[in-house]
Parts: C-alpha cells; sequence; structure tokens
C-alpha cells in the first residue's frame, strides 16, 4: 500500500560539479516521479545552516511530499546518499497522510522572539524561486 | 521556561497548534539557548506531545534547521 512520504533536500550551493540546484531539483523530482506520485514541492531556496556541514554554512532546501511504495524509499534513499551536490537529505512518513498535517504557521505566543531573524522559515516563504 | 505554577500542554490547549520538524519557531520554544531540549517537567508539556516534539526537535537537528548545540550567545 502506499504511504504518503515527505524528503528534504539541503543542496550545496556551491556545487563542485556542473549543474544548477534546480536541475538537481528537478532531478530528483524526476526520480520520485518514476517511482511514485508527486503531491507537492516546496522550496524554501538558500538557508544558513544550524551548523556546518561538510564546511558548507549554507544550503538549499527543498520538500517534496510523494506518495510511493514502501519498497522503493531505499532506493531514493540511495541515489541521495551516493550524491555529493546533497549535503543532507531527509525522508520521513507522513503519519495519517498529508490531510491530517497541516502545519500551524501562527505559532505560540510571540512574547520572547519576536526579533527572530528567519521567523518566516515555515509555510510563509515556499515561493522563492 | 519560567517555573511557577502548573502548567499545561500546549499543545493540549491548543489543538489547533500543529508542528513537525519544519517549525522551527516553534520548536525554538522547547529548547534552551544551547539547543538542548527543555524537560517537560518545566515546560508542562504532556507525555505525548514531548515525545512528539523530541522527535521532530531531532529531525530539525538532522536537516540543520536547528543546532546540535549551540554557542551559548548567538
Amino acid at each position: 500500500m502506499p504511504k504518503d512520504y515527505e524528503m528534504t533536500l539541503i543542496v550545496d550551493t556551491q556545487l563542485a560539479e556542473g549543474g544548477s540546484v534546480d536541475e538537481i531539483v528537478t532531478r530528483y523530482e524526476t526520480l520520485v516521479g518514476e517511482h511514485g506520485t508527486i503531491v507537492n514541492v516546496d522550496r524554501w531556496g538558500a538557508r544558513k545552516l544550524a551548523y556546518d556541514i561538510r564546511k558548507r554554512q549554507q544550503g538549499d532546501y527543498t520538500f517534496v511530499q510523494f506518495h510511493a511504495e514502501p519498497a522503493v524509499i531505499a532506493e531514493i534513499d540511495r541515489a541521495c546518499r551516493l550524491d555529493d551536490t546533497i549535503l543532507r537529505h531527509l525522508i520521513i512518513t507522513v503519519p495519517g497522510g498529508f490531510e491530517a498535517k497541516k502545519t500551524n504557521v501562527a505559532d505560540l505566543d510571540d512574547d520572547d522572539e519576536s526579533d527572530d531573524d528567519d521567523s518566516d522559515s515555515d509555510d510563509t516563504e515556499e515561493d522563492s524561486e | 521556561m519560567n517555573r511557577g505554577r502548573v502548567k499545561v500542554c500546549r499543545f493540549c490547549e491548543d489543538k489547533a497548534l500543529v508542528f513537525d520538524y519544519k517549525s522551527e519557531r516553534i520548536l525554538r520554544r522547547f529548547v534552551t539557548e544551547r539547543g538542548k531540549i527543555i524537560p517537560r517537567r518545566m515546560t508542562g508539556t504532556c507525555a505525548r506531545h514531548q515525545r512528539v516534539l523530541m522527535r521532530e526537535i531531532k529531525r530539525a537537528r538532522h536537516i540543520a534547521l536547528m543546532p546540535y548545540v549551540a554557542d551559548a550567545v548567538k
């Protein structure tokens, strides 16, 4: 039975080998599309990393929501792992499916950290690029 | 998080408050300045939600949205 998955890709913004970030993201969209059906793609664009990954301080975030059979996940995961342009990736199942999961951006009482620099890091920033 | 009277779980109180590993702003509140997860005895979060919180914070750390260890002064 297919499940709902969400994949996070952090693409290196200073790519050693050719290809732009967009090309790489498109490549993964194609890969996922071959194994399942894409529901939504959320591009956050370049963002500062909370800590360095492979000496990089920033990465390009993309979230891909898709339906797929559990068996194909290993393959997608492997592709990400072998790719040097992917700094980090994460594939999770969405419990209860996408319908059940709607992230609320309006957060807790905003008393202490109103000067938060990445306050738009949630779903509000989905149109960058 | 301030101590004091018994607090209720913020997620039980407000059912509309849904979060996941991408909701960095929400998760940030349940973590110390250094990036450590705050025990539920201090935040009043119920066991179930603390468990979810823990999982989502760990995911957020993995994808570098949140630090594993942060400098005390940020």
